[in-house]
């Protein structure tokens, strides 16, 4: 993989975290 | 939404984005590693932000403790989830950092394993909440857990200058800090500013959805009837 290769993955791996945190926090989610 | 989570919200995609184009655009490769040093700009923020939400579970544990105020253990809970996350994110960039320039994925480094201890201890912390039925005794034995095991957390800063290692020791959160690029600086910075933010946004978040499951506090004590119920006895007629 190219040096941005690593770069792309590593920001793409924080976003999907963050967006993953930001949908699992909000309130009023319908629960398991 | 309260007014005050949706300017942090905002806030915090604003910096989101402006972190991203001075990471990923503005600031320098660096003159060793090349594009791949851009990976600092998510994994240094991603461990700070680790750092900070332990050091909130710290304080909210001790207020746990001193008040009995449940208010405090879902601030030390809601901290210690994020914390967990963040830990995991540090350790994932940090992973993919060392795949290019250190060339191993994972090394036995005091960095590393202290890290990984630090992650272990907080899932423990998540873990104890549940082993009791009792909400206030799973709440004093979390806070005992995150009280203790904020010691690992000054053990993971200073691993990189107490021992040999891999890992370079601290850029900016020393008494020596090296010299860096402004640029560099700049998009370290507001990285770290984005990273806050959206911390503080979703654990005010996290936090409303606890509250609602530990319920409405009674306005009025619950009191058992002042006159015993008296049963009519069943006419014989």
């Amino acid at each position: 993989m190219t040096s941005w290769g690593w770069v792309v993955a590593g920001y793409a791996v924080t976003t999907g975290t963050w967006v993953a945190y930001v949908v699992w926090s909000r309130p009023g989610r319908r629960r398991p | 939404m309260h007014s005050t989570d949706r300017l942090l919200g905002a806030a915090a995609a604003g910096s989101f984005a402006v972190a991203a184009v001075l990471g990923l655009v503005v600031a320098p490769p660096d003159g060793v590693q090349g594009q791949a040093q851009r990976l600092m700009y998510v994994h240094v923020p991603a461990a700070w932000l680790a750092y900070l939400c332990f050091a909130v579970v710290l304080v909210c544990s001790v207020a746990y403790l001193v008040r009995r105020d449940l208010h405090w253990d879902r601030r030390a809970q809601a901290a210690a989830e994020l914390g967990v996350g963040m830990t995991a994110l540090a350790i994932a960039m940090g992973s993919l950092w060392g795949r290019p320039v250190w060339g191993a994925w994972w090394v036995w480094d005091p960095r590393l394993v202290t890290t990984a201890v630090l992650l272990l201890v907080y899932l423990g912390y998540l873990s104890v909440r549940g082993l009791s039925d009792d909400r206030a005794a799973g709440a004093r034995r979390a806070a005992a857990v995150g009280i203790i095991g904020f010691v690992d957390v000054p053990v993971v800063h200073f691993s990189v200058v107490w021992w040999r290692t891999l890992h370079q020791p601290p850029t900016v959160l020393s008494p020596d800090p090296a010299p860096m690029d402004p640029r560099m600086a700049a998009a370290l910075f507001v990285a770290v500013l984005a990273f806050t933010l959206a911390g503080a946004w979703v654990v005010r978040r996290r936090l409303q959805m606890l509250a609602a499951d530990d319920g409405p506090v009674p306005a009025v004590p619950v009191v058992a009837p002042a006159e015993p119920l008296v049963v009519a006895p069943r006419s014989r007629a």
